[in-house]
């Protein structure tokens, strides 16, 4: 285990990516680890990283189990019919270092780990949501904090972005989206 | 609100995060959020022990969890 106490859910994260990579789980680091790879960075309690159980050894079941043998306390919370977020397994480690692994979220396509970004990462590696769609994916979830990620990305990554694939992301969340990015860009 | 030096600072940090390689700034962030984390500890360390000491004085409401 990486983390030696609180305030290290980003090395915790680390080992909770080794068991998904040993059961070929995909995924894509999100939240304010993306936020800090691609803008201005900033402190946060937890880690999140969407993932995805197509072509995996196994499912969410599976992924439970191996996480509480590896020590791990696990809890996996189903979303509502119409929670946007399908579901999310909680990890936390003895030092309350918590991850939060998003099991799908409405409008997201399965071709956001195919965009993936391969980062070094304190002597491991790790994939990071490409920026497009990390953009997207802030404006769907649309709170304050989100919108504040964005402008630093915006500010920081600017000429690392694909505006039209952008914008056909944005668009799989709704038109809504699409017209809130056209606002944060025009400011 | 608007504030002229709170832009400036804005300005700081966006000037200091353009200059890192994006590897750094996750180093960055994991070191920003474990300070966070020890000031929060602090913070709540602090709490116990003026509640802990207001305790001993028999000064202690229970509004000061507030």
């Amino acid at each position: 285990m990486r983390a030696k106490g609180p305030g290290q859910s980003a090395l915790f994260l680390l080992d909770v990516i080794d068991i998904l990579s040993q059961l070929r789980i995909s995924y894509a680091v999100v939240g304010a680890l993306a936020a800090s790879f691609y803008g201005i960075v900033r402190a946060s309690m937890d880690a999140d990283a969407v993932i995805s159980f197509q072509g995996s050894k196994g499912d969410h079941e599976l992924l439970l189990s191996e996480l509480m043998k590896a020590g791990f306390d696990a809890t996996r919370r189903q979303g509502d019919v119409d929670d946007p977020i399908s579901g999310v397994i909680n990890v936390e480690d003895r030092y309350h270092n918590r991850v939060d692994l998003l099991m799908g979220i409405r409008g997201m396509k399965a071709d956001i780990f195919s965009r993936t970004i391969d980062s070094a990462f304190l002597g491991s590696r790790i994939r990071i949501v490409s920026v497009e769609d990390f953009i997207a994916m802030k404006i769907f979830a649309g709170g304050p904090q989100d919108i504040e990620d964005i402008k630093g990305v915006l500010k920081v990554s600017a000429g690392k972005i694909d505006m039209a694939l952008l914008q056909e992301l944005t668009l799989n969340y709704g038109k809504k989206e699409l017209k809130t990015l056209k606002t944060i860009c025009r400011r | 609100m608007k504030s002229k030096i709170s832009e400036i600072q804005n300005g700081h940090n966006i000037k200091i995060c353009k200059s890192m390689k994006p590897e750094d700034r996750l180093i960055a962030f994991v070191n920003h959020s474990r300070l966070v984390m020890q000031i929060y500890q602090a913070g709540v360390d602090f709490r116990v022990r003026s509640k802990n000491s207001f305790k001993q004085r028999g000064l202690y409401r229970k509004d000061h969890e507030s």
